[in-house]
């Protein structure tokens, strides 16, 4: 069987899953303590189907934090590198239920950890690329919005044209199976007593369904990315100062937008020992080293890792060169170079998508209330000069106002 | 941090609550990561970067592991717990029986569960000690608890003295909410904090009199305070201003609020903290046993000179503070994700807690005191808790006159909750660590007006100089900062509060101050 959609009864969806949890390569959202996470998952019972979307994206699967580059063991102040093979060979695993937002967003890191996303392939990550491999995407339409659900602005679902593995869309008879990479066919093979052929009308009825939900999303939306004026203005680069000064005032520095958005890949690489090995600090704060047990210990013997942690292009510390510079100075600047990745026509034709997905998580992570969507407004109401003032806008003209009130004086 | 052996384990990640500042965010640990939970009152969905790096201090390289102890003259080897126990327990036997036992001092810390402040409270009264107190006590004023819901909900806001968005960044989200709904925010500060631009108000004073300008209050105005009112000497007076309004003080530390309202505070004979330090100083005390505390992080030198004033230091903790790194015996504790008890956060929200990982040494602080209480003590049981009340005491701040125009006073923006846990994660410490990379002696704070009028430049030098006598550090220009004003960073509390004879008493808290000194800033003289 090959080609063309294929039809999974209500009966073998269960089976599906239940064959792969047994297998120990279900990975599915489970809710724990009222929040819905994406986690192993050993019994499909477990597995929950009653969501919208999760609050943490699951790209903790493709991207985790720590991840393991290296290992080393120093004897007699001679690092000797550990075998590379277990981190190579990832276990093969599925991730069932995850949404159509974070398909593009799986789509977008591998554009990234591949080296395409700068034109240079010969910089892919293999770890990523590994990784990636193993895991196939099992992605399920949404038919329901949450009221911070922006993927129909931003081409991030509810449905997807391609990226994808598999993509379900549960019908009124069954499960709709589009299949969209080898991976996914691979995994069709497999599981090919429990697939059929798609009745003729269940292509129309998913075309119905989808359209029913952008309809549902265009009638109750409170959140929206008004994507071509963001775009026009972020990439001619018409946010002035001011703008940026007053969305740099609402943001605290936190790195949630970036750490639960299913696109950033920010990371940050540092060596450290196991617990217990940094010895105790005499010295003053500014002599000791970046990571705790970090440079100071490494001539000491012992096994030491080099990690990559997830990071955040907004903190200061990202930017903060090691001669002391900082090329991004104000919150602001950081915060324009953060959205000019996201929404910039020059980086939508490198990734070939939106740097956002629609998600929405970066709305509700913000302790400072405003996402990309209350950003992206402001930006086209300056482009319009008309319509309700957006709260970045009023923000920019107070600011203005109180020019140099707000940021710090560069070193 | 050992990724290998930290491959996420099977299993569904555990909620604990974030060990930094006083809102007590609820997030899940997995692995080495931790996630802030959408569905929690408090959380609800967001961390500030502290909360996000916390679940790297599971695995730090930091970690207490095992104890240590120090033979004279030497630095500290680690040793098994049982005797590192033996010898604390014979050592503090032995000063019990030549000193008694008040000659014992206990500083217990606000990132312990309140079970275990009553463990140390059990601790105290079984080795005959009054003296039982904690610094991270600092800037703390009992006010009845209002909810975060309740900041969402009121129509007006008056934010005295506190820069919410960098020690309370929850506080400041719900604060933004109510901004954003119409509510009238009004700031009463020396300062423009990050989140002025919200306020339909903003009431400019000089530091050290924020309570002298709050004016008039309605009567359904809500109040957030901070200890950066207090730390500047008008503790006691807010307590009587304040009474009967609707006034929310926001704490600083993970459970500050359940081991003050636990106990954890001096009483009758007993000692303060800081009176703790002189006192050991002083050799009046023999012993300190400090569980979770790191008195060095703002009272380097007066914390060394009580190490070096008693016979035997204890330090109980989960990472390598600099206070273990000067102990006789280091005894691993555990931090409060391997914890089960209770704390309580700003709000006066009680969060039971169970452990989401294992303690790395299987011990806690309350077991440790418990054991300790159990070698040593004499069964005595503490008496009923007491309430931690305030007495009247403590001043305001100077006003600048002709000789000395400018007000010196401290920094708490730049204050981390608890720097001894940030230096212990990657990413938190990455960017708390920039202050000091960038300016190891230290630095003060001053507007770029005074600082042209000064002919100074970003990161040169400034002296300040008081009546008491002068220091000399770098200035970083910041224009939030008011003309006329020049802040101090915190970690140089001690130094420049001794040189400029900023560092007081607060007599009704019992806590160290800060209180701001009329000072003149100057380029430092050329040398001959």
């Amino acid at each position: 069987m090959s080609g063309g959609p294929r039809w999974l009864t209500r009966e073998g969806l269960d089976a599906l899953l239940a064959r792969l949890a047994q297998a120990g390569e279900l990975i599915a959202p489970v809710m724990v303590e009222g929040d819905l996470l994406y986690l192993p998952v050993g019994d499909a019972a477990d597995v929950c189907h009653d969501y919208i979307n999760s609050h943490l994206p699951p790209k903790e699967y493709l991207l985790p934090t720590p991840e393991l580059l290296v290992a080393y063991r120093v004897t007699d102040g001679a690092p000797e590198l550990e075998p590379e093979s277990e981190r190579l060979a990832p276990a093969a695993r599925v991730i069932f239920g995850i949404r159509s937002c974070d398909v593009a967003g799986a789509a977008y890191l591998e554009r990234y950890f591949s080296g395409e996303l700068f034109g240079r392939p010969d910089t892919a990550d293999g770890q990523f690329a590994a990784r990636r491999e193993a895991t196939t995407l099992i992605s399920v339409v949404c038919q329901r919005v949450s009221p911070t659900c922006m993927c129909v602005c931003c081409g991030g679902g509810p449905a997807l044209e391609r990226g994808y593995d598999w993509q379900l869309t549960e019908l009124e008879a069954g499960w709709l199976v589009e299949i969209g990479s080898p991976r996914g066919e691979r995994l069709a093979e497999r599981f090919a007593d429990l697939l059929g052929e798609a009745p003729a009308a269940a292509g129309a009825e998913k075309e119905a369904r989808v359209r029913a939900t952008v309809e549902s999303f265009q009638a109750t939306a409170t959140h929206r990315v008004p994507t071509m004026a963001a775009t026009r203005m972020m990439s001619a680069g018409r946010m002035d100062e001011a703008f940026w000064r007053g969305v740099g005032d609402r943001c605290f520095e936190c790195g949630g937008c970036a750490f639960v958005c299913p696109t950033c890949w920010c990371f940050n690489v540092v060596d450290v020992g196991g617990p217990g090995t940094s010895v105790f600090e005499e010295a003053p704060a500014a002599q000791r080293p970046m990571a705790p047990g970090g440079a100071s210990d490494r001539v000491r013997d012992g096994r030491w890792e080099r990690v990559r942690l997830r990071d955040n292009c907004m903190l200061a510390g990202f930017v903060r060169q090691a001669g002391g510079g900082y090329p991004r100075w104000t919150c602001g600047e950081r915060c324009l170079t953060r959205f000019f990745h996201k929404l910039s026509q020059q980086f939508q034709e490198r990734a070939g998508a939106l740097g956002c997905t629609g998600c929405g998580r970066c709305i509700s992570a913000c302790l400072g209330e405003e996402g990309i969507d209350r950003i992206a407004e402001g930006m086209r109401d300056a482009l319009t000069g008309v319509g309700r003032a957006s709260a970045p806008d009023a923000r920019a003209k107070a600011a203005a106002k109180a020019k140099a009130a707000a940021s710090e004086v560069r070193p | 941090m050992q990724t290998a052996e930290l491959a996420r384990a099977p299993g569904r990640p555990a909620s604990t609550v974030c060990p930094f500042c006083g809102s007590g965010c609820s997030m899940f640990l997995s692995g080495t990561a931790s996630y802030p939970r959408r569905h929690h009152p408090v959380s609800e969905g967001a961390l500030c970067l502290r909360g996000w790096s916390a679940g790297e201090l599971l695995r730090s390289p930091a970690r207490v592991v095992t104890a240590y102890r120090r033979s004279p003259g030497e630095p500290l080897q680690p040793t098994p717990v049982e005797r590192a126990f033996d010898e604390a327990a014979t050592c503090l036997a032995d000063i019990r029986r030549r000193h008694g036992g008040a000659s014992i001092g206990i500083l217990g810390s606000a990132r312990i569960t309140v079970e275990e402040a009553q463990a140390l409270r059990r601790l105290a009264a079984a080795l005959g000690t009054p003296h039982l107190d904690t610094l991270q006590r600092a800037g703390y004023v009992p006010f009845p608890p209002l909810s975060l819901r309740d900041i969402e909900e009121a129509r007006r806001i008056t934010v005295l003295g506190a820069n919410l968005t960098v020690r309370q960044p929850q506080v400041a989200r719900r604060l933004v909410r109510a901004a954003d709904r119409g509510a009238r925010v009004r700031f009463v500060h020396s300062r423009r904090v990050q989140l002025y631009s919200l306020a339909a108000e903003h009431v400019v004073t000089q530091p050290g009199h924020e309570l002298d300008a709050l004016g008039e209050l309605d009567p359904d105005e809500l109040v957030l305070l901070s200890s950066e009112i207090t730390l500047s000497g008008q503790g006691s007076e807010a307590v009587a201003r304040l009474a009967g309004r609707r006034a929310m003080f926001l704490t600083d530390y993970a459970n500050q609020r359940g081991v003050i309202e636990a106990g954890l505070h001096p009483t009758g004979e007993g000692l303060s903290a800081w009176e703790m330090l002189n006192a050991a100083a002083e050799g009046r005390l023999k012993a300190l046993l400090i569980f979770a505390d790191d008195p060095f992080e703002f009272f380097p030198t007066l914390s060394a000179r009580a190490f070096a004033g008693v016979e035997l230091s204890v330090v109980v903790d989960a990472v390598k503070t600099r206070s273990a790194g000067r102990a006789d015996i280091v005894l691993p504790g555990a931090l409060l994700a391997e914890k089960r008890g209770t704390v309580v956060n700003t709000e006066g929200r009680v969060q039971e807690i169970a452990p989401a990982a294992a303690a790395l040494a299987a011990w806690n602080e309350g077991d440790i005191a418990a054991e300790l209480a159990r070698r040593v003590g004499d069964g005595t049981e503490p008496g009923p808790v007491p309430v931690y009340e305030p007495q009247p005491g403590g001043r305001g701040g100077e006003l600048p006159g002709e000789e000395y125009p400018f007000l010196a006073a401290l920094d708490t923006t730049l204050f981390w909750n608890s720097h001894a846990l940030i230096a212990a994660t990657a990413t938190a410490w990455r960017e708390a660590r920039s202050l000091f990379a960038d300016f190891p002696p230290g630095c003060v704070t001053l507007n770029p007006d005074d600082a042209r009028a000064l002919k100074l430049q970003y990161a040169g030098s400034v002296t300040v100089t008081s009546p008491s006598g002068s220091i000399t550090l770098p200035a970083r220009l910041h224009a939030r900062m008011l003309p006329g004003t020049v802040w101090i960073a915190m970690p140089c509390w001690e130094r420049c509060g001794v040189k400029l004879g900023a560092l007081d008493y607060d007599t009704g808290l019992r806590v160290p101050i800060f209180r701001p000194r009329a000072v003149r800033v100057s380029r430092p003289q050329a040398r001959a």
